[in-house]
Protein backbone atom coordinates (compact mmCIF):
# COMPACT_ATOMS: atom_id res chain seq x y z
CA UNK A 1 0.00 0.00 0.00
CA UNK A 2 1.37 3.78 -1.11
CA UNK A 3 1.83 6.41 1.65
CA UNK A 4 -1.35 8.53 1.87
CA UNK A 5 -1.13 12.31 2.66
CA UNK A 6 -3.89 12.47 6.05
CA UNK A 7 -6.53 14.89 5.22
CA UNK A 8 -6.60 17.74 7.43
CA UNK A 9 -9.43 16.58 9.32
CA UNK A 10 -7.56 13.33 10.56
CA UNK A 11 -4.86 15.37 12.21
CA UNK A 12 -4.61 16.21 16.00
CA UNK A 13 -2.38 18.57 17.52
CA UNK A 14 -1.55 17.45 21.12
CA UNK A 15 -1.06 19.33 24.25
CA UNK A 16 0.05 17.81 27.57
CA UNK A 17 1.04 19.93 30.39
CA UNK A 18 3.32 17.07 32.80
CA UNK A 19 2.68 17.74 36.36
CA UNK A 20 1.44 20.97 37.84
CA UNK A 21 4.34 23.41 38.07
CA UNK A 22 5.10 23.25 34.11
CA UNK A 23 3.55 24.89 31.41
CA UNK A 24 1.07 23.47 28.72
CA UNK A 25 3.50 22.65 25.74
CA UNK A 26 2.75 21.17 22.61
CA UNK A 27 4.25 17.91 22.37
CA UNK A 28 3.56 16.89 18.34
CA UNK A 29 0.46 15.58 16.46
CA UNK A 30 -1.25 12.45 15.92
CA UNK A 31 -3.20 10.86 13.09
CA UNK A 32 -6.51 9.37 13.47
CA UNK A 33 -10.06 8.70 11.20
CA UNK A 34 -11.49 8.73 14.61
CA UNK A 35 -12.31 11.76 16.51
CA UNK A 36 -13.51 9.90 19.28
CA UNK A 37 -10.04 8.17 19.75
CA UNK A 38 -7.74 11.12 19.51
CA UNK A 39 -7.97 12.00 23.62
CA UNK A 40 -7.36 8.56 23.69
CA UNK A 41 -4.90 7.40 21.61
CA UNK A 42 -2.87 10.94 22.78
CA UNK A 43 -2.94 9.56 26.23
CA UNK A 44 -1.37 6.36 24.86
CA UNK A 45 0.87 7.99 22.56
CA UNK A 46 2.24 11.01 24.97
CA UNK A 47 1.69 10.42 28.38
CA UNK A 48 2.75 7.42 29.62
CA UNK A 49 5.56 8.36 31.47
CA UNK A 50 5.02 11.21 33.67
CA UNK A 51 1.81 12.19 36.03
CA UNK A 52 -0.30 14.61 33.19
CA UNK A 53 -2.17 18.02 34.76
CA UNK A 54 -3.39 18.50 31.68
CA UNK A 55 -3.87 16.67 28.04
CA UNK A 56 -5.46 18.41 25.26
CA UNK A 57 -6.35 17.66 21.85
CA UNK A 58 -7.67 19.85 18.98
CA UNK A 59 -8.28 19.25 15.45
CA UNK A 60 -5.90 20.93 13.29
CA UNK A 61 -8.53 22.13 10.62
CA UNK A 62 -9.71 24.16 13.92
CA UNK A 63 -7.08 25.86 14.53
CA UNK A 64 -6.09 29.44 13.71
CA UNK A 65 -2.22 29.16 12.86
CA UNK A 66 0.41 31.29 11.02
CA UNK A 67 2.28 30.53 8.13
CA UNK A 68 5.71 32.07 6.78
CA UNK A 69 3.10 34.56 4.86
CA UNK A 70 2.69 36.22 8.06
CA UNK A 71 6.28 36.53 9.45
CA UNK A 72 6.31 39.82 8.21
CA UNK A 73 3.51 41.03 10.79
CA UNK A 74 4.94 38.80 13.42
CA UNK A 75 9.03 40.47 13.05
CA UNK A 76 9.13 43.20 15.79
CA UNK A 77 10.77 45.62 13.86
CA UNK A 78 8.24 48.25 14.91
CA UNK A 79 8.16 47.78 18.65
CA UNK A 80 10.92 50.58 19.84
CA UNK A 81 14.02 48.02 19.09
CA UNK A 82 15.82 50.76 21.95
CA UNK A 83 13.80 49.77 24.33
CA UNK A 84 14.45 46.25 23.82
CA UNK A 85 17.15 44.29 26.17
CA UNK A 86 20.83 44.38 24.51
CA UNK A 87 19.89 47.43 22.17
CA UNK A 88 22.58 49.55 23.80
CA UNK A 89 25.14 47.25 23.35
CA UNK A 90 24.54 45.78 20.37
CA UNK A 91 23.92 49.21 18.74
CA UNK A 92 25.04 52.34 20.37
CA UNK A 93 28.03 53.98 18.66
CA UNK A 94 30.85 52.87 19.68
CA UNK A 95 33.41 56.02 19.89
CA UNK A 96 36.64 54.26 21.84
CA UNK A 97 38.64 55.65 18.96
CA UNK A 98 37.28 59.16 18.88
CA UNK A 99 39.56 61.82 20.77
CA UNK A 100 38.67 62.72 24.66
CA UNK A 101 37.24 65.85 25.19
CA UNK A 102 38.94 68.34 27.43
CA UNK A 103 35.67 68.92 29.58
CA UNK A 104 37.15 71.80 31.47
CA UNK A 105 38.95 73.93 28.94
CA UNK A 106 36.14 75.20 26.86
CA UNK A 107 35.09 78.05 28.91
CA UNK A 108 37.32 80.71 30.57
CA UNK A 109 36.14 82.56 33.76
CA UNK A 110 36.08 86.28 32.92
CA UNK A 111 35.30 89.63 34.93
CA UNK A 112 32.00 91.52 34.60
CA UNK A 113 28.94 91.06 33.84
CA UNK A 114 27.89 87.48 32.59
CA UNK A 115 26.71 86.88 28.71
CA UNK A 116 23.71 85.19 27.90
CA UNK A 117 25.66 82.63 26.70
CA UNK A 118 27.13 82.67 30.18
CA UNK A 119 23.90 82.02 31.76
CA UNK A 120 22.38 79.32 29.37
CA UNK A 121 25.80 77.66 29.59
CA UNK A 122 25.27 77.65 33.54
CA UNK A 123 21.72 76.98 33.15
CA UNK A 124 22.33 73.60 31.20
CA UNK A 125 24.17 72.19 34.23
CA UNK A 126 20.71 72.30 36.48
CA UNK A 127 18.97 70.60 33.67
CA UNK A 128 21.11 68.23 33.26
CA UNK A 129 20.68 67.66 37.03
CA UNK A 130 16.91 67.78 37.24
CA UNK A 131 17.03 65.32 34.62
CA UNK A 132 18.89 63.11 36.25
CA UNK A 133 17.01 63.42 39.66
CA UNK A 134 13.39 62.81 38.11
CA UNK A 135 14.78 59.79 36.77
CA UNK A 136 14.47 58.48 39.63
CA UNK A 137 10.77 59.20 40.21
CA UNK A 138 10.20 57.54 36.47
CA UNK A 139 9.45 54.37 38.22
CA UNK A 140 6.63 55.46 40.25
CA UNK A 141 4.00 53.58 39.11
CA UNK A 142 1.01 55.18 41.01
CA UNK A 143 -0.03 56.85 38.22
CA UNK A 144 0.69 56.27 34.83
CA UNK A 145 0.10 59.35 33.47
CA UNK A 146 2.42 61.43 35.96
CA UNK A 147 5.11 58.82 35.22
CA UNK A 148 4.59 59.22 31.59
CA UNK A 149 5.22 63.18 32.12
CA UNK A 150 8.10 62.90 34.76
CA UNK A 151 10.32 60.49 31.98
CA UNK A 152 9.36 62.89 29.53
CA UNK A 153 10.14 66.12 31.45
CA UNK A 154 13.44 64.11 32.31
CA UNK A 155 14.24 62.97 28.89
CA UNK A 156 13.93 66.58 26.98
CA UNK A 157 15.70 68.50 30.01
CA UNK A 158 18.72 66.25 29.52
CA UNK A 159 18.50 66.64 25.92
CA UNK A 160 17.88 70.37 26.16
CA UNK A 161 20.71 70.69 28.23
CA UNK A 162 22.77 69.02 25.83
CA UNK A 163 21.71 71.06 23.19
CA UNK A 164 22.65 74.05 24.68
CA UNK A 165 26.09 73.14 26.01
CA UNK A 166 26.61 72.11 21.98
CA UNK A 167 25.26 75.63 21.09
CA UNK A 168 27.28 77.21 23.37
CA UNK A 169 30.69 76.09 21.49
CA UNK A 170 31.00 72.09 22.85
CA UNK A 171 31.20 69.19 20.17
CA UNK A 172 28.79 66.38 20.89
CA UNK A 173 31.33 64.22 22.40
CA UNK A 174 32.78 67.28 24.26
CA UNK A 175 29.23 67.89 26.00
CA UNK A 176 28.83 64.59 26.80
CA UNK A 177 32.58 64.45 29.19
CA UNK A 178 31.67 68.10 30.29
CA UNK A 179 28.22 66.47 32.39
CA UNK A 180 29.89 63.16 32.81
CA UNK A 181 33.77 63.27 32.91
CA UNK A 182 34.08 66.93 34.50
CA UNK A 183 34.94 66.61 38.18
CA UNK A 184 32.27 67.84 40.96
CA UNK A 185 34.70 70.99 42.44
CA UNK A 186 34.01 72.09 38.45
CA UNK A 187 30.60 72.33 38.48
CA UNK A 188 28.17 75.22 39.68
CA UNK A 189 25.23 74.47 39.96
CA UNK A 190 22.13 76.15 41.52
CA UNK A 191 21.36 75.74 44.96
CA UNK A 192 17.58 74.79 43.78
CA UNK A 193 19.53 71.50 42.02
CA UNK A 194 20.77 70.62 45.74
CA UNK A 195 17.78 71.34 47.39
CA UNK A 196 16.35 68.72 49.89
CA UNK A 197 17.09 65.65 46.97
CA UNK A 198 14.89 63.30 48.45
CA UNK A 199 11.35 64.97 48.51
CA UNK A 200 8.63 65.09 45.62
CA UNK A 201 7.42 68.57 46.42
CA UNK A 202 11.07 69.86 46.75
CA UNK A 203 11.53 67.87 43.54
CA UNK A 204 8.13 69.92 42.31
CA UNK A 205 9.27 73.01 43.24
CA UNK A 206 12.87 72.38 41.82
CA UNK A 207 11.30 70.99 38.52
CA UNK A 208 9.04 74.41 38.24
CA UNK A 209 11.57 76.87 38.78
CA UNK A 210 13.85 75.56 36.53
CA UNK A 211 11.04 75.76 33.34
CA UNK A 212 10.65 78.75 34.32
CA UNK A 213 14.25 80.21 34.05
CA UNK A 214 14.86 78.35 31.05
CA UNK A 215 11.26 80.27 29.43
CA UNK A 216 12.00 83.66 30.72
CA UNK A 217 16.02 83.15 29.26
CA UNK A 218 14.67 81.60 25.91
CA UNK A 219 12.45 84.58 25.76
CA UNK A 220 14.89 86.67 26.48
CA UNK A 221 17.38 85.74 24.58
CA UNK A 222 14.65 85.55 21.68
CA UNK A 223 14.23 89.27 21.94
CA UNK A 224 17.65 90.17 21.31
CA UNK A 225 17.71 89.03 17.99
CA UNK A 226 19.81 85.89 18.07
CA UNK A 227 21.70 84.32 14.83
CA UNK A 228 18.42 83.23 12.65
CA UNK A 229 19.31 79.86 12.49
CA UNK A 230 19.31 79.66 16.57
CA UNK A 231 15.47 80.71 16.42
CA UNK A 232 13.36 77.19 15.79
CA UNK A 233 15.61 75.39 18.25
CA UNK A 234 15.61 78.18 21.07
CA UNK A 235 11.71 78.49 20.41
CA UNK A 236 10.74 74.70 20.42
CA UNK A 237 13.09 74.27 23.22
CA UNK A 238 10.58 77.52 25.52
CA UNK A 239 7.99 75.47 24.18
CA UNK A 240 8.70 72.46 25.63
CA UNK A 241 9.46 73.68 28.94
CA UNK A 242 6.77 76.36 28.84
CA UNK A 243 4.58 72.43 28.85
CA UNK A 244 6.74 71.57 31.97
CA UNK A 245 5.91 74.70 33.54
CA UNK A 246 2.81 74.30 33.00
CA UNK A 247 2.42 70.65 34.29
CA UNK A 248 4.81 71.58 37.52
CA UNK A 249 2.25 74.10 38.21
CA UNK A 250 -1.01 71.30 38.61
CA UNK A 251 1.59 69.37 41.00
CA UNK A 252 1.97 72.81 43.27
CA UNK A 253 -2.07 73.53 42.55
CA UNK A 254 -2.14 70.03 44.37
CA UNK A 255 0.01 69.85 47.23
CA UNK A 256 -0.91 72.90 47.92
CA UNK A 257 -4.41 71.73 48.44
CA UNK A 258 -3.93 68.85 50.57
CA UNK A 259 -4.11 69.05 53.92
CA UNK A 260 -1.78 66.31 54.46
CA UNK A 261 0.91 68.08 52.46
CA UNK A 262 0.46 71.36 52.04
CA UNK A 263 2.63 72.25 55.35
CA UNK A 264 6.01 70.27 53.55
CA UNK A 265 5.25 72.22 50.65
CA UNK A 266 4.95 75.55 52.16
CA UNK A 267 8.23 75.36 53.82
CA UNK A 268 9.85 73.84 50.25
CA UNK A 269 8.48 75.97 48.75
CA UNK A 270 9.77 79.02 50.54
CA UNK A 271 13.49 77.57 50.53
CA UNK A 272 13.79 76.76 47.07
CA UNK A 273 11.80 80.15 45.88
CA UNK A 274 14.51 81.88 48.28
CA UNK A 275 17.78 80.25 46.44
CA UNK A 276 16.09 80.02 42.81
CA UNK A 277 17.81 84.03 42.11
CA UNK A 278 21.22 82.54 41.64
CA UNK A 279 19.64 80.16 38.72
CA UNK A 280 19.90 82.91 36.30
CA UNK A 281 23.16 83.80 38.46
CA UNK A 282 26.12 81.98 36.31
CA UNK A 283 29.56 82.97 36.76
CA UNK A 284 30.80 85.29 33.54
CA UNK A 285 32.38 83.15 31.50
CA UNK A 286 33.74 83.43 27.34
CA UNK A 287 32.73 81.17 25.15
CA UNK A 288 34.88 82.15 22.12
CA UNK A 289 32.83 79.21 20.08
CA UNK A 290 29.01 79.90 21.12
CA UNK A 291 26.75 80.79 18.66
CA UNK A 292 24.23 82.19 21.36
CA UNK A 293 24.24 85.44 21.65
CA UNK A 294 27.79 87.02 23.55
CA UNK A 295 27.43 90.10 24.41
CA UNK A 296 26.73 91.09 28.25
CA UNK A 297 22.53 89.97 29.22
CA UNK A 298 20.48 93.01 30.36
CA UNK A 299 20.22 90.94 33.81
CA UNK A 300 17.54 92.98 35.19
CA UNK A 301 15.10 92.44 32.08
CA UNK A 302 15.92 88.32 32.44
CA UNK A 303 15.10 88.59 35.99
CA UNK A 304 12.06 90.48 35.66
CA UNK A 305 10.63 87.81 33.30
CA UNK A 306 12.03 85.03 35.53
CA UNK A 307 10.11 86.87 38.79
CA UNK A 308 7.20 87.34 36.58
CA UNK A 309 7.09 83.51 35.72
CA UNK A 310 7.27 82.27 39.34
CA UNK A 311 4.83 84.87 40.93
CA UNK A 312 1.80 83.17 38.39
CA UNK A 313 2.81 80.18 39.94
CA UNK A 314 4.79 79.49 43.44
CA UNK A 315 4.42 81.58 46.52
CA UNK A 316 7.59 82.35 48.55
CA UNK A 317 10.25 85.27 48.38
CA UNK A 318 12.50 85.61 45.52
CA UNK A 319 15.53 87.75 45.73
CA UNK A 320 15.25 90.84 44.20
CA UNK A 321 18.05 90.43 41.22
CA UNK A 322 20.04 87.42 40.38
CA UNK A 323 22.19 86.30 42.96
CA UNK A 324 25.87 84.66 42.63
CA UNK A 325 26.27 80.90 42.40
CA UNK A 326 28.34 79.34 45.18
CA UNK A 327 31.41 78.61 44.06
CA UNK A 328 32.89 75.25 44.90
CA UNK A 329 29.92 72.36 45.52
CA UNK A 330 32.43 70.07 46.92
CA UNK A 331 30.85 69.39 50.28
CA UNK A 332 26.98 69.37 49.02
CA UNK A 333 25.38 66.50 47.93
CA UNK A 334 26.72 67.01 44.31
CA UNK A 335 29.35 64.49 44.44
CA UNK A 336 27.00 61.46 45.24
CA UNK A 337 24.76 62.49 42.44
CA UNK A 338 27.36 62.50 39.20
CA UNK A 339 28.49 59.37 40.67
CA UNK A 340 24.89 57.86 40.52
CA UNK A 341 24.80 59.61 36.97
CA UNK A 342 27.75 57.68 35.71
CA UNK A 343 26.83 54.61 37.45
CA UNK A 344 24.77 52.84 34.36
CA UNK A 345 27.13 53.86 31.93
CA UNK A 346 29.93 51.49 34.17
CA UNK A 347 27.96 48.48 33.00
CA UNK A 348 28.76 48.99 29.54
CA UNK A 349 32.53 48.50 28.20
CA UNK A 350 34.52 51.90 28.51
CA UNK A 351 34.30 54.36 25.46
CA UNK A 352 30.46 52.85 24.40
CA UNK A 353 28.55 56.31 24.82
CA UNK A 354 24.97 56.56 26.32
CA UNK B 1 17.39 54.06 -6.74
CA UNK B 2 18.44 57.26 -6.32
CA UNK B 3 19.91 58.21 -2.89
CA UNK B 4 16.46 60.45 -2.07
CA UNK B 5 14.23 57.60 -2.75
CA UNK B 6 16.84 55.09 -0.31
CA UNK B 7 17.18 58.46 1.95
CA UNK B 8 13.45 58.97 1.89
CA UNK B 9 12.35 55.26 2.15
CA UNK B 10 13.93 54.39 5.73
CA UNK B 11 11.48 53.67 8.22
CA UNK B 12 10.80 54.77 11.72
CA UNK B 13 12.26 53.11 14.32
CA UNK B 14 9.06 53.07 16.08
CA UNK B 15 6.01 52.78 13.74
CA UNK B 16 6.01 51.56 9.87
CA UNK B 17 5.86 55.06 8.53
CA UNK B 18 9.14 56.42 6.30
CA UNK B 19 11.25 59.22 6.81
CA UNK B 20 9.95 60.99 3.57
CA UNK B 21 5.84 60.43 4.50
CA UNK B 22 6.41 61.30 8.41
CA UNK B 23 8.11 65.13 6.87
CA UNK B 24 11.41 64.54 8.64
CA UNK B 25 13.75 64.26 5.44
CA UNK B 26 14.77 67.88 4.23
CA UNK B 27 17.02 67.35 1.88
CA UNK B 28 19.86 65.02 0.60
CA UNK B 29 22.86 66.78 -1.17
CA UNK B 30 26.11 65.18 -2.79
CA UNK B 31 29.16 67.50 -2.46
CA UNK B 32 31.91 66.22 -3.75
CA UNK B 33 33.18 63.06 -1.72
CA UNK B 34 30.39 63.00 0.62
CA UNK B 35 26.84 63.04 0.96
CA UNK B 36 24.92 65.08 3.57
CA UNK B 37 21.27 64.30 4.63
CA UNK B 38 19.43 67.24 6.82
CA UNK B 39 17.09 65.87 8.61
CA UNK B 40 14.36 67.76 11.12
CA UNK B 41 13.32 65.51 13.99
CA UNK B 42 9.80 65.80 15.64
CA UNK B 43 11.60 66.54 19.04
CA UNK B 44 14.85 68.10 20.56
CA UNK B 45 14.04 65.09 23.17
CA UNK B 46 14.03 61.97 20.38
CA UNK B 47 15.99 59.03 21.81
CA UNK B 48 15.70 57.57 18.28
CA UNK B 49 18.15 60.27 16.54
CA UNK B 50 20.91 57.40 16.75
CA UNK B 51 18.79 54.84 15.10
CA UNK B 52 17.47 57.19 12.71
CA UNK B 53 21.18 58.11 11.61
CA UNK B 54 22.20 54.46 11.68
CA UNK B 55 19.39 53.52 9.19
CA UNK B 56 20.00 56.92 7.07
CA UNK B 57 23.56 56.04 6.71
CA UNK B 58 22.84 52.48 5.72
CA UNK B 59 20.38 53.15 2.90
CA UNK B 60 22.83 55.60 1.68
CA UNK B 61 25.75 52.96 1.56
CA UNK B 62 23.53 50.20 0.13
CA UNK B 63 23.18 52.96 -3.37
CA UNK B 64 26.55 54.50 -2.84
CA UNK B 65 29.03 52.00 -1.04
CA UNK B 66 31.82 53.73 0.70
CA UNK B 67 30.84 57.10 0.49
CA UNK B 68 30.74 59.25 3.39
CA UNK B 69 27.70 60.41 5.17
CA UNK B 70 27.59 63.23 7.13
CA UNK B 71 23.42 63.81 9.28
CA UNK B 72 22.60 67.15 10.22
CA UNK B 73 19.25 68.13 12.22
CA UNK B 74 17.49 70.33 11.82
CA UNK B 75 16.33 70.78 15.00
CA UNK B 76 12.67 72.82 16.16
CA UNK B 77 12.24 72.71 12.16
CA UNK B 78 9.62 69.89 12.36
CA UNK B 79 5.77 70.48 12.28
CA UNK B 80 2.62 68.00 12.04
CA UNK B 81 2.07 69.62 8.55
CA UNK B 82 5.30 68.30 7.30
CA UNK B 83 3.63 64.91 7.21
CA UNK B 84 2.54 63.93 3.61
CA UNK B 85 -0.85 62.10 3.03
CA UNK B 86 0.84 58.74 2.27
CA UNK B 87 1.67 59.27 6.05
CA UNK B 88 -1.11 60.34 7.73
CA UNK B 89 -2.38 57.08 5.95
CA UNK B 90 0.62 54.96 7.40
CA UNK B 91 0.03 56.42 11.00
CA UNK B 92 -3.61 55.95 10.58
CA UNK B 93 -3.27 52.51 10.40
CA UNK B 94 -0.89 51.99 13.24
CA UNK B 95 -3.10 53.74 15.19
CA UNK B 96 -1.79 57.79 15.38
CA UNK B 97 -3.50 60.81 14.63
CA UNK B 98 -1.26 63.78 13.38
CA UNK B 99 -2.22 67.01 15.08
CA UNK B 100 -3.88 69.69 13.11
CA UNK B 101 -5.73 67.06 11.40
CA UNK B 102 -8.61 64.66 12.07
CA UNK B 103 -8.55 63.85 15.83
CA UNK B 104 -11.25 61.31 15.58
CA UNK B 105 -10.99 57.93 16.88
CA UNK B 106 -8.19 56.07 14.14
CA UNK B 107 -10.17 52.86 14.84
CA UNK B 108 -13.81 53.24 14.81
CA UNK B 109 -13.62 57.00 13.35
CA UNK B 110 -15.57 58.27 16.78
CA UNK B 111 -15.25 61.80 17.20
CA UNK B 112 -15.92 61.12 20.98
CA UNK B 113 -12.51 61.03 21.87
CA UNK B 114 -10.74 63.01 25.19
CA UNK B 115 -7.27 63.66 26.11
CA UNK B 116 -5.58 60.61 28.32
CA UNK B 117 -3.04 63.23 29.87
CA UNK B 118 0.09 65.66 28.33
CA UNK B 119 2.48 63.40 28.11
CA UNK B 120 2.72 60.04 26.30
CA UNK B 121 5.09 57.44 26.10
CA UNK B 122 6.88 58.99 23.69
CA UNK B 123 7.74 63.23 24.13
CA UNK B 124 6.55 63.64 20.48
CA UNK B 125 3.27 61.77 21.53
CA UNK B 126 0.26 62.66 23.20
CA UNK B 127 -2.16 60.02 24.74
CA UNK B 128 -5.86 60.15 23.62
CA UNK B 129 -8.55 57.62 24.64
CA UNK B 130 -12.05 56.51 22.23
CA UNK B 131 -14.74 57.05 24.75
CA UNK B 132 -16.56 54.83 21.53
CA UNK B 133 -14.85 51.61 21.28
CA UNK B 134 -12.23 52.29 24.20
CA UNK B 135 -9.33 52.43 22.30
CA UNK B 136 -6.20 54.41 23.08
CA UNK B 137 -4.00 56.02 20.62
CA UNK B 138 -1.76 58.78 20.30
CA UNK B 139 -1.44 61.98 18.27
CA UNK B 140 1.56 62.97 17.21
CA UNK B 141 2.60 66.17 17.34
CA UNK B 142 5.30 68.87 19.46
CA UNK B 143 4.34 71.22 22.15
CA UNK B 144 4.60 73.83 19.15
CA UNK B 145 1.50 72.64 18.19
CA UNK B 146 -0.75 74.51 20.81
CA UNK B 147 -2.41 71.30 21.72
CA UNK B 148 -2.84 72.65 25.08
CA UNK B 149 -4.87 75.36 23.69
CA UNK B 150 -6.77 73.47 21.18
CA UNK B 151 -8.01 70.28 22.91
CA UNK B 152 -8.76 70.02 27.06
Amino acid sequence: MSPVAPADGDIFEVFVQAGVSNALTHVGSLVTGCPDEAWYLAKETYCRRDDIARLWVVRRGDMIVSGPEDLPALTARTRMPFRQAGYPVARRRDRTGEPVAAPVEVGRPTSGPPSLTALWFALADDLFLLGHRLSRHVVDYIDIEDSLATGSISQEATAHARRIVEQCGLTEAGADAHFFDRPAHCWCPSGVSLCDLDSWPATVVSGLVVAAAVVALAEETLAVDPDPELVPELTAIRTEQAMHLEHWRHWVAALAADEATTAEFTTDCRDIVACAGDLLGGPAMSLPGSRLPTDAADLASVHTRFAALLKESVTGELTDRPTPRAADPTNSPLPAVLRRAKVVRDRYRPGTFL
Amino acid sequence: MTLNDAVGGVLDPEIDVTLAALGVVRSVLTERDRVVVTLAPTRIGCPALGEIGRRVRAAVHRVAPGVAVQVEWLRGTWRPEDVSGAGIRALTSAGYRVAGGDTSCPYCLSDDVTRAGRFGGGVCRTPFSCRSCGSSFDLLGTATCGLRDDIT
